[in-house]
């Protein structure tokens, strides 16, 4: 477990390594993720609606950028053999899995934060303090989940042809549950729609759950799923 | 040509070529099978009586509901035969073939059970659509299998196909009881509707009895046919990479 | 059959949502069926009949 742990430490500072290097999330992912917060305005059109729906927005784009960073990572791994290289040298798959992760749910975190503030900014949604630790729970938790899945289907369409167009239609069905309960979540923490932060910490429940049930599937699967 | 076909072929070799996975056995399956439908048809349409409530779109749920049921129900089985197939030490792609031909025909049902029950639902409620977790939960697991057949068709190894699919059959397990509840919980307001046990007649639970078995049947009888013409296109194309191989080596001998 | 349909649609309230819902599932299968065989004869022509394990 202790040399599991190791690997994964060691993956994700490398894939960390690389996004600080090549800055393609930064460059990117964030600018695409801020212009779907901006296109959903201007298909809404309503100060009202929008500040309604604010939370939800949030984590609709953090989905569709999920999908862009995963197939990032993975590219990142098929271009040169890099997994390929790891599976042969013997290195446990539980540990690519976890590292891939954890490096990903970084990645997504600086994205979401980009994202609520854009949202604070854009559609005159306003943190409260007395939301912060619930906001901090509700991002980690949802982040846990979303890096797990991601890496796990990612990994999975990385080994194939036609991976590209295959991605979200393995991913986004499985985040549909986090889109659920961040998105109540966050909206009990902004008190959207008078919602009391009371309200929100039931679906950091279903959150955890979601990240625990996909952290220890994907621990197991992830071998069988790129070995090739 | 694979086949030299003798100038008298007998009855049973032409129809070996026109009905390839046809045997004794799923020959008298279909015939019942084919026997339910005409009689389910003429039961659900014609000979059984109006619901005091739901008046003719009761007649809806005799196919709608075996429907569902043999869609869940071939999702159960690709569930368990992945599991088979991996956990077992033979690795059989046997198990990987029932997996697969379920799963289509699990969402051909699952398809089929989203209109139905929509068509049903305008009658009723007059709405095609409700956020009901049941419903939603039906269309997420279309959606899972529609993309767990999209990964079959990945290739690979024959080995390849059946790992990477039975895993992500076991996952989307994981996942189907997760989207259920969050929807559930997401909205409670339309639990309970639908079936009102009790309230159906005889000759109503009569109906729907003899559509649920004769879908059970037709279940059968389908994965049988179809995990047979995997079978074969699994041999296909072992001899095309054979035929490629020897041809190699003739290429390396010359 | 068709005749059947007819007397039925007369009789049904909401028939074409009803003989629609079994015209979908009866339809459904059938074209499944049809795609199946027209497979499983491409396949069967490179299949001799005594490889086959079920025969």
């Amino acid at each position: 477990m202790s040399s599991a742990w190791r690997i994964a430490r060691l993956v994700a500072a490398k894939d960390l390594r690389i996004e600080v290097r090549s800055r393609v999330v930064v460059n990117q992912v964030l600018p695409f993720a801020v212009i779907v917060m901006v296109m959903f305005a201007f298909a809404l059109d309503s100060d009202a609606v929008l500040e309604r729906v604010a939370p939800g927005l949030v984590w609709l784009a953090v989905l569709f950028s999920l999908v862009v960073v995963v197939q990032r990572s993975f590219a990142v791994e098929v271009a040169d053999g890099a997994l390929d290289a790891l599976r042969v040298a013997g290195v446990r798959p539980a540990g690519i899995f976890l590292g891939k992760s954890m490096a990903l749910g970084v990645q997504l975190l600086v994205l979401e934060a980009v994202l609520l503030v854009s949202a604070v900014v854009l559609y005159r949604a306003e943190v409260r303090p007395a939301g912060m630790l619930l906001l901090a729970v509700t991002a980690v938790s949802a982040t846990t989940g979303l890096a797990c899945i991601g890496t796990l289907y990612g990994g999975l369409a990385s080994g194939a042809r036609g991976r590209d167009t295959l991605l979200p239609l393995l991913l986004l069905p499985v985040a549909a549950p986090v889109l659920i309960g961040a998105t109540r979540a966050t909206e009990s923490a902004l008190g959207t729609g008078g919602a009391t932060t009371g309200e929100g910490w039931p679906w950091i429940g279903l959150l955890a759950l979601f990240a625990v049930a996909f952290g220890v599937g994907g621990s197991l699967a992830f071998g069988a799923l790129v070995d090739e | 040509m694979t086949i030299a076909a003798p100038a008298s072929q007998t009855t049973s070799s032409r129809s070996a070529l026109r009905r390839p996975t046809s045997t004794r056995f799923s020959r008298g399956l279909g015939t019942a099978v084919l026997a339910g439908l005409v009689t389910l048809v003429v039961l659900g349409l014609a000979v059984s009586p109006d619901d005091r409530i739901q008046g003719d779109a009761v007649r809806n749920l005799y196919i709608h509901v075996p429907s569902a049921w043999l869609a869940y129900l071939a999702f159960i089985v690709t569930a368990v035969s992945s599991a088979a197939y991996l956990f077992r030490r033979t690795r059989s792609l046997a198990w990987d073939r029932i997996a697969g031909a379920s799963a289509e025909v699990g969402v051909l049902f699952m398809a089929i059970t989203l209109v139905t029950g929509s068509l049903w639902g305008r009658i009723t409620w007059g709405t095609y659509w409700v956020w009901d977790s049941r419903l939603t939960t039906t269309a997420f697991l279309l959606v899972t299998y529609i993309g767990y057949l999209a990964v079959r068709g990945l290739g690979g190894s024959h080995h390849q196909r059946a790992r990477r699919s039975a895993v992500l059959a076991l996952l989307a397990v994981l996942e189907v009881p997760l989207v259920h509840f969050s929807v559930r919980w997401w909205r409670p307001l339309h639990q309970g509707q639908s079936v009102r046990n009790g309230e159906l007649s005889d000759l109503m639970l009569f109906t729907l009895f003899t559509g649920l078995v004769t879908f059970t049947l037709l279940y059968v009888w389908l994965v049988l046919h179809r995990q047979r013409v995997l079978t074969m296109d699994d041999m296909v194309a072992d001899r095309g990479l054979d035929a490629a191989l020897a041809e190699r080596q003739r290429e390396g001998g010359q | 059959m068709s005749a059947l349909l007819s007397w039925s649609l007369g009789d049904i309230d909401n028939a074409s949502h009803v003989v629609g819902t079994y015209v979908v599932v009866l339809g459904g299968i059938g074209l499944f069926v049809l795609r199946m065989r027209v497979s499983a004869r491409r396949s069967a022509e490179r299949v001799p009949p005594e490889d086959r394990p079920w025969t």
